[in-house]
C-alpha cells in the first residue's frame, strides 16, 4: 500500500480538483452539442447529460469512500480479482490517455484556427501536454493546491462572460424548453455527450485516498458537480438564447462566438474573446493536468512502481502520438464524440460493477487510525 | 582519488548547463505568429459592388496577368475585368458576375489616437483622405477578392478591426449576400459585431468620401450606425444578428439600408429587409424603423413624430423615450393569432401654435390619443406590407415556434411554408401612450 504519505486534501480543495478537471476543453463546442441534438431543447439536453455525470461521479465516490485508503486500481484487484481488475484498469489507463491526448489536441486546434493560424498543431498540443507532464510529477497534496489556486481565475471570469452575454440574450430562442419537434434518441445521445465531458471527474479514484476526511467524500463531489453545472448550464444556455438553435448548430465553437459578440461595458473592451481564451486556457490546463496525473498514477500502480515521476516523461510520446492520430478536425471532433460516449461504459460501468460486488461480497476498506 | 572526482563532477556541472541552454533555445525563437502592428494592412471598412454596376471611369487593379491564377487572360485586352471564362477551371453562371471590392486601410502613424490635437502640427493628418488608404480588387467571392488586393498590398491584410462593411443595394438583390457572408462568419478575425450596411446604388462611394467629423472615413461611418443605436432611432442589427435571423424559419433578417447625400455625408433610411440572404425590399417609410423597433420593443425609443392636435390648428413634436411591447400569439380557425401591446412613455418637444394648453389635461389626452392612432396605423401598415411581402422580419414565427410548438412541428418545416402561413396570420393591435415631460415650458 503506498499512499498514507499524503492525506492532507480537504472537502474544498477536493470540490476544487474536481470543478476546474469538469471545467474544461469542452465547453467550447457544447452549446453545439446541445443545440444538435435538441436544438431549443438544448439545455434540457445539458441537464440529463449532467445528472448522468452526477451519478458517475456519485459512484466513483461512494466506492472509493467504501475504500477510503486505497486507489480504484487496488481495491479493485481485492474485489473482483487480480486479473479481471488489471484488465479493467489497463482499459482505463488506455482511455484516459486518449482522453488526455484529445483534450489537448482539441486545444490545440482551436488556437491553432482562432488566434496562432501559423503555428503548426503540433506545437501547440505538445506545449500543453509538456505542461501537464511536468505539473503531474507533483504529489496529490500540490495537486489539490494547483487546482484551488487556478479555481477563481476560471470561475470569476467564466461567469463574468456568461452574465454579461446574456444582456443580447432573446429568451424566445430557448423556447420551447422540450425543443421543437422533439426526438428522444438524439436528446439522449446528446446527453451522453455532454455526460462524456464530465469524464475527468474520475481522478476523485485518486483523490479520496489523498483526503483528510474521506466519509465527507460525497459532498465535496456534490457541491463540485452543483458548481460546474451551473456555469454549463448559464454557457448552453446563453448561447443559444444569443445565437438562436438553428445558429448555434453551425457555429463550431459557439462559447467562443458569444465571447467575440460580447462587450465589456464602458467601451473598456470590445470583444471578449481574447480574455475568454486566456480563462479558458487555464481551464484546459487544470482538466489535462488531472487526467494526465490519473493516468501516470493509474499506470504506476498496475505497474508496482513506487514512483510515478519518471512514468509521467515516459507517457509523453505516446500521449502526443494519439494526439496527432485525427487527420483534420471534423474527424477530431467525431473520435471525441464517439469515444466519449464509449467511454461512459468504463467510467460510470467499471466503478458501478465493483460497488455492486464489493457491496455483496461485504468488503470494505479500513480507515487507519492516525488520520 | 579526490581528483577525478572533482573532474567528474566538473563535467557533470558543464553537461548540466550545457542541457539548460539547449532546453531554453525553442524559448528565443520567437513565435509563427509575430506580426509587428506596423506590418500589417489593418482594414478598416469595406465596401462591395456587382463589378458591372460599379462606377466607370475608375481602372481595375487587378488585372488579368497580375496574379498566378490569372495568367490565361490575354493582358492585352482593354477590359480589365474579370474574364468570365478564364482561369480556375470554374464554368458556368458562377464564373460571371464578380464583385467589386472596395477597401479602406489604415495608414499606419497617420490614425488619430484621440479626438482632436492627436494630429499635433503636422498639416497631413487633418485631411480624412490621407488617414486612409483606399484600393480597389474584384473577385468572384469576398474572399477571392480579397486574396487579389492582398496582391497590391504589401503588408498582410488584417481583419481585426473590420468595423464596417457596404454591400450595394444591386448585390443584396440579385444575388443575396451568401458569397459576402461565408468568409465573415469563417474568419476568426471578424468581429461578428461589425455592420453590415446595404448601400443604396454604389458602396464604393462611402469609401471614398470624406466626412469633416471624423478624421477616419470608415469609423464616421460606424459611429453612425452607433450613434443611432445608442439614439434609440435604430435597432441593433449587427452581423451577427443578421447571420442568426438568416437561418432561423420563423424570423428574416434586416439591415441598415443607408445612402450618400450631397457629397460627404450618409443617411440611414430605412431598413433593407431581406428572405434569407436575398435582399427583397427596403421599407417604405422612415416611421418604419420606429414600427419595426416597436414591435421589437427594443432599447431607448428615440424617434419623434409630429402630430396634429385635435380640434386646433397646429402640431407638436412627440418623442418616444422608453417603450415596451409584447405579443401573444394563440390559435385561431388553424391560422396564429397575434396579440400586440405596446406601451410608451414619451415627451413633447415643441408645439407649433402658442394657442396650443399643453397645461390642459384635456388637449394632452387628445395628443396622446392622436399619437397612438398613428402609432397604431404605422404598424398595421408595416405589417400588411410585410404580409404582402411575404417575408417576416419582425419574427412573428419564432412567437409561434417558442409558444405553439406543437402547431409550428406540425405545420411548418421550411421558411416559406412560415412565410405563406404568415400571409394569412391576423392581429389585434394595442397602445398605451403616456406623456411624460412637456419640456421646460409650462404652457
Amino acid at each position: 500500500m503506498v499512499a498514507r504519505r499524503f492525506q492532507t486534501v480537504t472537502v474544498m480543495e477536493a470540490s476544487a480538483v474536481l470543478i476546474s478537471t469538469l471545467i474544461g476543453v469542452g465547453v467550447l463546442a457544447l452549446p453545439r452539442f446541445a443545440a444538435e441534438a435538441g436544438n431549443t431543447g438544448g439545455p434540457l439536453v445539458t441537464l440529463l447529460g449532467l445528472v448522468i455525470a452526477l451519478v458517475g461521479l456519485a459512484l466513483v465516490t461512494m466506492v472509493g469512500m467504501r475504500f477510503p485508503r486505497e486507489s480504484i486500481v487496488q481495491y479493485g484487484e481485492r474485489v473482483i480479482g487480480r486479473w479481471p481488475a488489471r484488465v479493467g484498469t489497463a482499459l482505463l489507463i488506455l482511455y484516459f490517455a486518449a482522453l488526455t491526448s484529445l483534450t489537448a489536441r482539441e486545444f490545440g486546434m482551436v488556437v491553432v484556427t482562432s488566434v496562432l493560424e501559423r503555428t503548426p498543431v503540433a506545437i501547440t498540443t505538445i506545449v500543453m501536454l509538456v505542461m501537464a507532464a511536468v505539473s503531474s510529477r507533483s504529489n496529490m497534496s500540490t495537486f489539490a493546491y494547483a487546482h484551488l489556486f487556478y479555481l477563481p481565475f476560471i470561475l470569476i471570469p467564466g461567469f463574468g462572460i456568461v452574465l454579461l452575454a446574456m444582456k443580447n440574450a432573446t429568451w424566445l430562442n430557448v423556447q420551447p424548453w422540450l425543443g421543437n419537434n422533439p426526438h428522444p434518441m438524439s436528446m439522449a445521445t446528446g446527453a451522453l455527450t455532454i455526460a462524456a465531458l464530465c469524464q475527468g471527474s474520475f481522478v476523485m479514484t485518486f483523490v479520496v485516498p489523498a483526503m483528510r476526511e474521506p466519509r465527507r467524500a460525497l459532498r465535496s463531489s456534490v457541491w463540485a458537480m452543483v458548481v460546474a453545472s451551473a456555469l454549463y448550464l448559464l454557457t448552453v444556455l446563453t448561447t443559444i438564447a444569443v445565437f438562436g438553435a438553428e445558429a448555434t448548430k453551425l457555429l463550431l465553437w459557439p462559447t467562443l462566438e458569444l465571447a467575440k459578440t460580447t462587450m465589456l461595458p464602458g467601451q473598456v473592451l470590445e470583444r471578449l474573446d481574447a480574455l475568454f481564451l486566456i480563462v479558458w486556457v487555464t481551464a484546459v490546463f487544470t482538466s489535462l493536468y488531472s487526467t494526465y496525473a490519473l493516468t501516470a498514477r493509474a499506470l504506476q500502480e498496475l505497474s508496482g512502481l513506487r514512483d510515478h515521476k519518471l512514468l509521467c516523461v515516459f507517457l509523453l510520446p505516446y500521449v502526443f502520438v494519439i494526439a496527432m492520430l485525427p487527420r483534420d478536425i471534423l474527424q477530431m471532433y467525431r473520435a471525441i464524440e464517439w469515444l466519449g460516449r464509449i467511454g461512459l461504459v468504463l467510467t460510470v460501468g467499471y466503478p458501478l460493477l465493483l460497488l455492486i460486488v464489493a457491496v455483496c461480497r461485504k468488503q470494505r476498506g479500513e480507515l487507519d487510525a492516525e488520520a | 582519488m579526490p581528483r577525478r572526482d572533482r573532474l567528474r563532477a566538473g563535467w557533470r556541472v558543464k553537461l548540466r548547463v550545457l542541457g539548460a541552454l539547449l532546453l531554453s533555445l525553442p524559448l528565443v525563437t520567437g513565435c509563427w505568429d509575430r506580426l509587428e502592428i506596423e506590418m500589417r494592412a489593418t482594414v478598416l471598412g469595406l465596401a462591395i459592388d456587382l463589378a458591372d454596376s460599379a462606377a466607370g471611369g475608375e481602372t481595375n487593379t487587378s488585372q488579368g496577368g497580375s496574379g498566378p491564377s490569372r495568367g490565361a487572360s490575354d493582358p492585352d485586352t482593354d477590359d480589365t475585368r474579370l474574364d468570365a471564362t478564364a482561369s480556375s477551371g470554374i464554368q458556368g453562371p458562377i464564373r460571371q458576375h464578380a464583385l467589386r471590392l472596395t477597401a479602406q486601410i489604415a495608414v499606419p502613424g497617420r490614425i488619430p489616437l484621440g479626438p482632436g490635437g492627436g494630429g499635433g502640427g503636422s498639416s497631413g493628418s487633418s485631411d480624412p483622405s490621407q488617414a486612409v488608404w483606399v484600393l480597389h480588387a474584384e473577385g468572384l467571392t469576398l474572399d477571392e477578392a480579397l486574396q487579389n488586393l492582398q496582391q497590391q498590398v504589401a503588408d498582410r491584410l488584417f481583419y481585426g478591426h473590420l468595423r464596417i462593411i457596404v454591400v450595394s443595394e444591386a448585390l443584396a438583390r440579385e444575388y443575396g449576400l451568401q458569397k459576402t457572408t461565408d468568409f465573415l462568419l469563417r474568419n476568426p478575425q471578424v468581429r461578428r459585431t461589425v455592420w453590415l450596411v446595404v448601400a443604396r446604388a454604389n458602396a464604393a462611394q462611402l469609401m471614398e468620401t470624406a466626412p469633416p467629423l471624423e478624421r477616419v472615413p470608415a469609423l464616421y461611418l460606424m459611429a453612425t450606425m452607433d450613434h443611432a443605436v445608442q439614439m434609440g432611432k435604430f435597432p441593433n442589427e449587427f452581423f451577427g444578428i443578421f447571420a442568426s435571423k438568416a437561418v432561423m424559419k420563423g424570423r428574416e433578417p434586416v439591415l441598415p439600408y443607408v445612402e450618400v447625400m450631397q457629397r460627404d455625408n450618409v443617411r440611414i433610411s430605412g431598413l433593407a429587409l431581406f428572405h434569407g440572404e436575398r435582399m427583397v425590399a427596403t421599407t417604405a417609410r422612415t416611421f418604419d424603423i420606429t414600427s419595426y423597433m416597436q414591435l421589437q420593443g427594443v432599447g431607448p425609443g428615440g424617434y419623434s413624430i409630429m402630430v396634429p392636435v385635435p380640434g386646433q390648428h397646429g402640431t407638436v413634436m412627440w418623442q418616444a423615450f422608453r417603450r415596451k411591447s409584447k405579443i401573444q400569439v394563440r390559435l385561431q380557425d388553424g391560422v396564429p393569432h397575434f396579440t400586440v401591446r405596446i406601451r410608451l412613455e414619451g415627451n413633447i418637444r415643441e408645439k407649433s401654435q402658442s394657442g396650443i394648453q399643453l397645461n390642459d389635461p384635456r388637449v394632452l389626452a387628445a395628443i396622446e390619443q392622436q399619437v397612438e392612432r398613428e402609432g397604431r396605423e404605422g404598424l398595421q401598415e408595416f405589417i400588411q406590407r410585410t404580409q404582402q411581402l411575404k417575408i417576416d422580419p419582425v419574427g412573428f414565427g419564432e412567437y409561434v415556434r417558442a409558444r405553439q410548438p406543437r402547431y409550428w412541428d406540425a405545420h411548418v418545416h421550411t421558411r416559406d411554408e412560415w412565410e405563406t402561413l404568415y400571409q394569412r396570420a391576423t392581429f389585434d393591435i394595442q397602445m398605451q401612450v403616456k406623456t411624460d415631460r412637456i419640456g421646460m415650458e409650462n404652457v
